[in-house]
């Protein structure tokens, strides 16, 4: 019993972490029907802003976390006006994310190879409880904390405000969306600038654990894309859901079938779960006249 | 007119895979006839591939800086019989596939004598089988995997403990000890952690303690909590780390949080000071081995190398790595040297296959034969001390250990 709930507890800690970046993902599939590859980057560079603000600046935390997120939004509006305003399709425009992610990569270790590891500063922990005999620390408490609130803010924001709605108009018919006088630019920008941000909270949150370092958040990146996948690319609950599926999944396949074959296990059943709801778990069929 | 493109790309593809044909054969069936390329009347040029930009750019910049602080200072001193020695450095980016491609380059275009200290393991895997296949010297891969070493490679030789034999050494020292009463091991699931499993594995007969639990990871997760909570309940008090350091760190946090207290034995690349500068109380007590010396070391070949390191590449600091690098460069002089002054391929690979016990004072003594080209198989114990290491053993070997 004390094995199961571990594995539930380092499954949500690392679903939620997924989840953080599964919803950066859908922020930016919301806003321009595209995925940004060079987001796990972006936190990786914002994590490293906020040590340089904290640990160099002397700036308080608090302050330090407001520089990481603003870094993080910059680098995303920089990925953004770089590639998709140059680049017409959306293949191309994966393809120039993956470029702005080695490039970030580049400025990251020439910034900062030097000397690493970092000690990131621990970002405010919430007390560490015991379940079921298993100790969870304040670190992971902090990060699902983190997780749900920033998920319910932005289905708020999103889903039942009228920004909300004019991204929503904006992502399904730019054109429409211009027409009904919307400004469909500003609509992408602040949701590029979310995501970024987004990245940011996720790698400031991930850095605490281990060391800070240049490679921080490449193995995370894609089990956060396959998150918002599961979820459901075009609902913001979506990314917590499939974050939080997707870990536990995880962590069960690794705790009681294999640990080896782990990863290939997840993303078979991944597959076939898609191919039954190719939408992802909370994903809307869309309807397309023909 | 698209029609004609695909020709013409078809054309293309024919003339491109003609080309690899012709390159590879000419290759393969002139290595004789090649034995002396990359030496002229004054210089030597060998060549390597290293991730200087990438996840582990500042681990690789160091060793390379090591490894060039030494022959910068032999090129100063008169080189190798007259001969200076011109190492050309290609970065990969820690990639595998632009690995093979330097090293391709390194070989067929750049016409090195001889490859050095190629960066990372799965680097090296990757360009092994055109190493073979060229038969160019390989000295000193920074890839300590049995796969490496065994079968004999007859153009490669291996400079350090390999991953196999640390985690060998680890299940023998806790097994030895009084309070461990079952092993376990927790690995990264890669090749790295799959050669430390496969120690293990070798050694569970040797050894007086079962392994009750061998628990597998993925890097980069960010709880470990499940595993650390499985080991405990099979009732492992041994455990053996192998992964990157921000995982063992990871790691060795979760079994704080569970207020648990298993004697520890890991990879030996927790022990690089610049790492346990950070986090060193998390891994006070760890225990494990290494086939070198410390950076901080007196050892008089230590002090060399800070002190050349420091006059040729004043704001780099002394690393494991460094030292690794350093010594490596050493014994690939010292085998250079003794070719005299008609230097062979043939004749590195045999004046290496000479070598025994020759001591460079940073990497433990290297011995190779033609059928044992894993060269260092003396170590030390090691453990985490007020956060820094220190030797805990004087040599051991591994064959005397395991008494094989």
């Amino acid at each position: 019993m004390r094995a199961l709930v571990g594995y539930l507890v380092s499954g949500l800690a690392n679903g939620s972490v997924y989840g953080l970046l599964a919803m950066a993902a859908i922020l930016i599939f919301k806003a321009s029907r595209t995925a940004n590859f060079a987001i796990g980057e972006t936190g990786t560079f914002s994590a490293f802003a906020l040590y340089a603000a904290v640990l160099l600046a002397r700036l308080p935390y608090w302050l330090g976390l407001v520089v990481a997120m603003v870094a993080g939004a910059v680098v995303a509006l920089g990925t953004e006006s770089i590639i998709t305003r140059n680049v017409r399709t959306s293949l191309l425009v994966l393809v120039g994310t993956l470029g702005i992610s080695d490039v970030l990569t580049g400025i990251n270790t020439v910034l900062w190879s030097k000397g690493e590891p970092y000690q990131e500063p621990p970002f405010p922990q919430l007390p560490q409880v015991s379940l079921g005999g298993v100790g969870i620390s304040g670190e992971y408490l902090s990060i699902f904390a983190a997780v749900v609130v920033i998920c319910l803010v932005l289905y708020l924001l999103l889903e039942h405000t009228g920004f909300g709605l004019n991204v929503r108009a904006s992502a399904e018919s730019p054109d429409l969306a211009r027409l009904a006088g919307i400004n469909v630019r500003r609509c992408v920008t602040v949701m590029w600038a979310g995501a970024g941000a987004l990245a940011a909270v996720a790698a400031v949150l991930v850095a605490p654990l281990s060391a800070l370092n240049v490679s921080l958040m490449t193995p995370l990146l894609f089990n956060g894309y396959a998150a918002g996948i599961l979820g459901g690319l075009d609902r913001l609950p979506g990314g917590l859901v499939g974050g939080l599926a997707l870990g536990v999944a995880g962590s069960l396949i690794g705790g009681y079938v294999s640990n080896t074959a782990q990863d290939a296990i997840l993303f078979a059943v991944l597959i076939v779960l898609l191919s039954v709801r190719p939408n992802g778990l909370l994903g809307r069929r869309v309807l397309q006249k023909v | 007119m698209a029609v004609t493109s695909r020709r013409l790309a078809v054309a293309a593809m024919v003339a491109v895979f003609a080309g690899a044909v012709a390159c590879t054969t000419t290759t393969g069936s002139s290595g004789n006839a090649n034995d002396t390329v990359g030496v002229t009347s004054n210089s030597i040029t060998i060549g390597t591939s290293m991730g200087l930009t990438g996840a582990t750019a500042a681990e690789a910049t160091a060793a390379l800086h090591g490894a060039q602080a030494y022959f910068d200072y032999v090129n100063d001193h008169g080189g190798v019989n007259g001969r200076k020695i011109n190492l050309t450095a290609l970065d990969d980016g820690f990639s595998p596939a632009q690995t093979v491609t330097n090293v391709r380059r390194l070989v067929q275009q750049d016409n090195v004598f001889s490859l050095f200290y190629l960066w990372g393991l799965n680097n090296t895997i990757a360009a092994l089988p055109f190493v073979k296949q060229t038969g160019v010297p390989l000295v000193g891969p920074q890839a300590p995997t049995s796969a490496v070493t065994d079968p004999v490679i007859p153009n490669v030789f291996l400079m350090e403990p390999t991953f196999n034999d640390e985690a060998a050494i680890c299940a023998k020292q806790l097994a030895d000890s009084s309070s461990v009463h079952k092993l376990g091991i927790l690995y990264e699931n890669d090749p790295i952690g799959q050669d430390a499993l496969k120690g293990v594995q070798d050694a569970q007969s040797r050894i007086s303690k079962p392994v009750a639990d061998k628990v597998a990871f993925t890097t980069g997760t960010p709880s470990f909590t499940g595993q650390i909570v499985d080991l405990r309940q099979q009732g492992v008090d041994g455990l053996i780390i192998f992964g990157t350091n921000p995982d063992i760190v990871n790691i060795a946090k979760g079994i704080g949080l569970e207020n648990w207290h298993p004697e520890l034995c890991g990879s030996s690349n927790v022990f690089d000071p610049t790492f346990l500068n950070i986090s060193g109380k998390e891994l006070e007590g760890l225990t494990g081995s290494l086939g070198q010396y410390l950076p901080e070391s007196s050892e008089p070949g230590v002090v060399t190398y800070r002190n050349q390191l420091h006059q040729y590449f004043p704001s780099e600091n002394a690393t494991v790595f460094g030292v690794q690098a350093y010594g490596e460069a050493v014994v690939l002089v010292h085998a250079l040297q003794s070719l005299g002054n008609n230097p062979t391929r043939s004749g590195l690979i045999n004046a290496l296959n000479s070598l025994n016990n020759y001591n460079s004072d940073t990497i433990f003594p290297v011995s190779f034969t033609k059928d044992n080209h894993d060269g260092v198989s003396k170590y030390r114990m090691v453990q985490i001390v007020n956060g820094q290491p220190q030797f805990t053993s004087d040599f051991l070997d591994t064959q005397q250990v395991f008494g094989s």
